[in-house]
């Protein structure tokens, strides 16, 4: 039988049992577009949500925390341990032994900043200076792929810096370093999305200030601070000489520190083997590990654990926990809408079969095999299937652009607020409508084998 | 193969047929030997019950639940597989139904068209439409091509059935009480039809109730409880006598 006598005869039958298609149809769509909507939902969640929030392609590795109250009589060993050998450090040995493993793309170290440092600035924000100490990190620059504008983010102090006494011996967009008379870019500086998120989120609304997306985040680029090195607002404490630093805003990345600020890493070193010694310079505070694209971040996590270094719990386990399990409850939901749908099916082609037994005994008469008659009916059903999976499809994308729509006209903004949270992906689309035709094709799979194992004759003599 | 004279056609040995399992079921077909010569128009008759419809459909190839052996033109029945035997049914053997047993949902067209969607070897569309006119046009429905099986009288209604039998051309027409849904007029344009159809050199095979169908063929089978009771050719019957005492209806189905 070939594809269009397949496909001629299939249509004309469909047709013509259209009230059973009809109902069939309805029920597969009714699950697939509840199972569509959740699985989108799930899918957007943690695509639009939660990896913005807990990236779970990278991991931080830090130094052990073992201490005889957290963790019992291992914490206890490894606490005795780090008093006996010292304290496991995050040296460059480690960072050359983990971008050894075959799952990972690349090891950033990361330092913060060991000392005091207070800042202002901000007017063109706020319309006057805020005046706050500054959590302060440092990054390699090759960590970050963002442009950056309007400088790169990279190291400018250079002993080769032409000599000043003060700003306007400068060239345009340098400024005088009047600790060693010299002339130097700006610090860049990086911030994180989440900081922003949670600027727009909470703070812009609590004191009235304009949220900084889109547009307005380009034009806080170049955004102009001081930085005052050994010196604290808050705290007594001083240390070393107090020095400032003009900074600059560059960009946003998901590389800077969640809540502070971001500068290439040898500014960083640079400060605390000046204000907290050489040893503060080179141990570092944390590794940001780079998973391979599509490879699993556990076997580095248990590399990292053998060498005696614990990963930053930032929750994205049990928030991705709590997300999964919710998804699931509301899969089963789905899949028992389905089970039924695909029983409703097998009903509807062992009535419609039973309806054809002449049909199919004048098809068997006039050539038709055992197979082609299997093949007829269950060609039949995965039609049935398709069409009830793009139905189910479509009306699950309509609801969650009506959600989305409405979240975005009704709800308030809130930190990570996503513009839709949904993600209907090309390959669950196609998933959903291969597994609406498969379920009709498995309900249909009984009767059709009964009828197709059916003599000729038993089907034509039928009553 | 089987070894056969080449003049034969169908050749049926010691057929018994026994429908169920259980030893109690009846035998409705007790041993039959029968051979259908090529070109020969033989009717099959007998009360209700006697097997007749059973033996047409095993001679067939619409039944394989048998004991004995039947072969068409030398080929066995039982060592063919279900494809083999299904594109024997598609090629070579026409049935006609008395229930006409056509698709009520596609053009009297498409029903004639039906043996090539299912055949091994397809005609091209174009040519396969063309055969299909060819044949309704045969049988005087060149006007009825695009019309539903529903809008047809029942006479119209079998010779598109007969149509679609002969779209491939077939060595042996079997034709399972023909005329038995029809009126006495509609019944013998289809008698006509089928005396034309063996002139031409069709071999056909009718089972019927009816003795002007049997009084149109060259050769009559009488069965009687599962065996040959009488075999003999139409000229030697006795033409004044009932070939057959009507017991049953025309439209009882018979297993």
């Amino acid at each position: 039988m070939t594809f269009r006598q397949t496909g001629y005869l299939l249509v004309q039958s469909l047709l013509r049992t259209l009230r059973a298609f009809v109902l069939s149809v309805f029920g597969i769509a009714v699950g697939v577009s509840v199972l569509a909507f959740f699985l989108a939902m799930s899918l957007g969640m943690q695509k639009r949500v939660l990896h913005r929030i807990f990236p779970t392609d990278r991991i931080e590795v830090i130094p052990p925390k073992a201490s005889v109250q957290d963790t019992g009589a291992l914490g206890a060993l490894g606490a005795i341990s780090a008093l006996v050998g010292g304290q496991k450090t995050l040296s460059k040995d480690v960072i050359e032994t983990l971008r050894a493993h075959k799952d990972v793309e690349a090891v950033f170290p990361r330092l913060r900043v060991a000392f005091p440092v207070r800042g202002w600035g901000g007017e063109r924000l706020v319309g006057r200076p805020i005046y706050t100490d500054l959590p302060i990190d440092g990054i390699d620059p090759a960590a970050v792929s963002e442009k950056t504008t309007p400088w790169e983010f990279k190291d400018y102090e250079n002993a080769k810096n032409p000599f000043c006494t003060e700003d306007k011996n400068c060239p345009q967009g340098f400024f005088c370093s009047w600790d060693k008379n010299q002339c130097e870019p700006p610090v860049p500086v990086l911030i994180s999305p989440t900081l922003l998120e949670f600027y727009n989120g909470s703070f812009a609304r609590m004191y009235g200030l304009p949220r900084i997306t889109g547009f307005l985040v380009n034009q806080l680029r170049g955004l102009l601070a001081t930085a005052e090195l050994g010196r604290s607002f808050v705290s007594r404490r001083e240390a070393g000489r107090a020095r400032q630093r003009k900074l600059v805003l560059v960009g946003v990345s998901d590389r800077a520190q969640t809540f502070g600020l971001t500068v290439p890493l040898a500014y960083v070193q640079r400060w605390n083997a000046e204000y907290a010694g050489e040893k503060a310079a080179t141990e570092f505070s944390s590794l940001t590990v780079q998973v391979k694209p599509g490879r699993s971040a556990t076997g580095v996590v248990e590399t990292v654990r053998k060498l005696g270094f614990a990963i930053e719990d930032n929750g994205a386990e049990q928030a991705g926990l709590a997300v999964l399990l919710i998804t699931a409850l509301f899969v089963l939901t789905a899949l028992s809408t389905l089970a039924v749908a695909t029983l409703n099916v097998a009903h509807t082609f062992f009535r419609a079969i039973a309806e054809r037994r002449h049909e199919l005994g004048v098809m068997r008469a006039v050539g038709a095999s055992r197979w082609d008659v299997l093949r007829l009916l269950l060609a039949e059903s995965a039609v049935m299937g398709f069409v009830g999976g793009v139905i189910g499809v479509l009306v699950a994308r309509l609801v969650a652009l009506g959600i989305d729509r409405m979240s975005r006209s009704a709800l308030p903004d809130f930190p990570f607020k996503p513009d839709s949270y949904f993600w209907f992906s090309g390959e669950l689309v196609v998933g959903l409508v291969g597994f609406s035709m498969l379920l009709c094709v498995l309900g249909a799979a009984w009767p059709a084998r009964n009828a197709a194992r059916l003599s000729p004759a038993e089907a034509l003599t039928a009553r | 193969m089987t070894e056969t004279d080449e003049r034969d056609c169908i050749l049926v040995k010691k057929l018994s047929k026994r429908y169920g399992t259980a030893t109690g079921d009846p035998e409705v077909l007790r041993g039959v030997d029968l051979t259908v010569r090529r070109g020969e128009m033989l009717c099959l008759m007998g009360r209700s019950g006697s097997g007749k419809s059973t033996l047409l459909h095993i001679v067939g190839g619409l039944d394989r639940e048998y004991e004995g052996s039947v072969s068409f033109f030398g080929e066995d029945f039982s060592r063919l597989s279900d494809q083999a035997l299904a594109n024997l049914r598609n090629q070579h053997i026409g049935f006609v139904f008395q229930a006409f047993h056509l698709l009520s949902h596609v053009s009297c067209l498409d029903n004639v068209l039906l043996p090539n969607a299912f055949s091994l070897s397809p005609l091209p569309q174009k040519e396969a439409k063309e055969r299909a006119r060819g044949a309704l046009e045969r049988v005087g429905l060149a006007d009825k091509q695009k019309s539903r099986p529903g809008e047809l009288s029942g006479g119209q209604k079998q010779r598109v059935a007969i149509a679609r039998a002969l779209f491939f051309h077939p060595q042996v027409l079997l034709c399972d009480e023909p005329t038995g849904n029809l009126d006495d007029v509609t019944g013998q344009q289809i008698i006509d039809l089928f005396s034309e159809l063996h002139r031409e050199g069709l071999t056909l095979v009718l089972v019927t109730h009816e003795p002007r169908v049997a009084s149109a063929t060259t050769r009559v089978v009488m069965l009687k409880n599962g065996r040959i009771a009488q075999d003999s050719e139409t000229n030697d019957l006795p033409k004044t006598e009932p070939l057959v005492s009507h017991t049953a209806t025309a439209d009882e189905t018979e297993r």
